[in-house]
């Protein structure tokens, strides 16, 4: 089955890595989705389904905390989860990213293994269901993969 | 916190970050080269960034623009000589970001400062000696010297 993604980050560049990474991890790939902010984010997400968000935090107008409580509000959005990439690497922000309902926590600079194994983890814990509907047994479609 | 210190967390993040991200070796030295080693460069992407809290920092960072420009085409795919000022200057202002972020958590691993958005552009005029307020630091590169001037608030 085909997972649709979306890249959050303020930094075009940052978020064109992020998506190369992605494309590269085994992952069956719907779309590929990118936003500048929370708001761009939030767009999109009313108009086009998405699987996952990988999002910054630190961003202008909106920034990733706030899009993941707003997501939290939402009856629809609550069941997306959400991975943070930040540059904010204490414990503490880890932990209450947690509290807040991240599905996960990436420390920027990061390597591509890492954004892998946690999508790849957070993708068969949330859609397990889906995926056994559709008779697949795991999101990648090659298991292995060299970055 | 004292300056020393400091200066060994930025090391170490600096290296980090260019290590881990851009496969580019940086070190801080022990003490500001003499002038006549400076070679400055026309152009420097410069990065201004602050995080605030019980701990209260502004930073500015100097790229010269070769590095900057090798870096941002190793860490995009894009051509050198494709690249855009934007494309140059986004990635620079995101290395900063990512090279603040690992040094506050190293100095505030408790997490109880908020780092904020940093700025970038390019700038024609640049001279160590201009941010007068601001504690320099110097750290070799391939392309030369790399400037962070730290001012605690």
């Amino acid at each position: 089955m085909a997972f649709n993604i979306l890249v959050v980050d303020d930094s075009e560049t940052m978020r064109a890595v992020i998506k190369k990474t992605v494309n590269m991890c085994g992952i069956e790939l719907g779309t590929l989705q990118e936003a500048g902010n929370g708001f761009e984010a939030l767009e999109i997400m009313a108009e086009y389904w998405v699987d996952v968000v990988l999002s910054d935090i630190n961003m202008p107008e909106m920034g990733g905390v706030e899009l993941l409580r707003t997501m939290q509000g939402d009856e629809v959005l609550k069941k997306i989860p959400l991975i943070f990439i930040s540059t904010e690497s204490s414990q503490s922000r880890q932990d209450e990213a947690a509290r807040l309902g991240a599905a996960g926590y990436i420390k920027k600079p990061f390597l591509p293994e890492q954004i892998r194994d946690i999508l790849l983890e957070v993708l068969n814990k949330a859609y397990a269901g889906r995926m056994a509907a559709e008779g697949s047994a795991s999101p990648v479609d090659d298991e292995d993969v060299d970055f | 916190m004292n300056l020393e210190t400091i200066k060994e967390k930025m090391n170490q993040a600096a290296a980090q970050v260019f290590g881990a991200m851009y496969f580019t070796p940086v070190e801080l030295l022990a003490q500001i080269p003499p002038e006549h080693k400076w070679n400055l460069e026309d152009r420097y992407i410069k990065a201004a960034i602050a995080y605030n809290g019980p701990r209260q920092a502004a930073l500015e960072f100097y790229f010269p623009i070769t590095l900057g420009v090798n870096i941002a085409a190793g860490f995009t795919g894009v051509d050198e000589n494709a690249l855009s000022d934007n494309q140059i200057i986004d990635t620079m202002r995101e290395a900063a970001n990512m090279i603040t972020g690992s040094f506050l958590g190293m100095i505030d691993p408790e997490g109880t400062c908020r780092l904020g958005i940093p700025e970038a552009e390019i700038v024609n005029d640049f001279s160590p000696t201009k941010p007068a307020d601001f504690s320099p630091m110097a750290l070799t590169s391939d392309f030369g010297f790399l400037w962070i001037f730290y001012k605690p608030q």
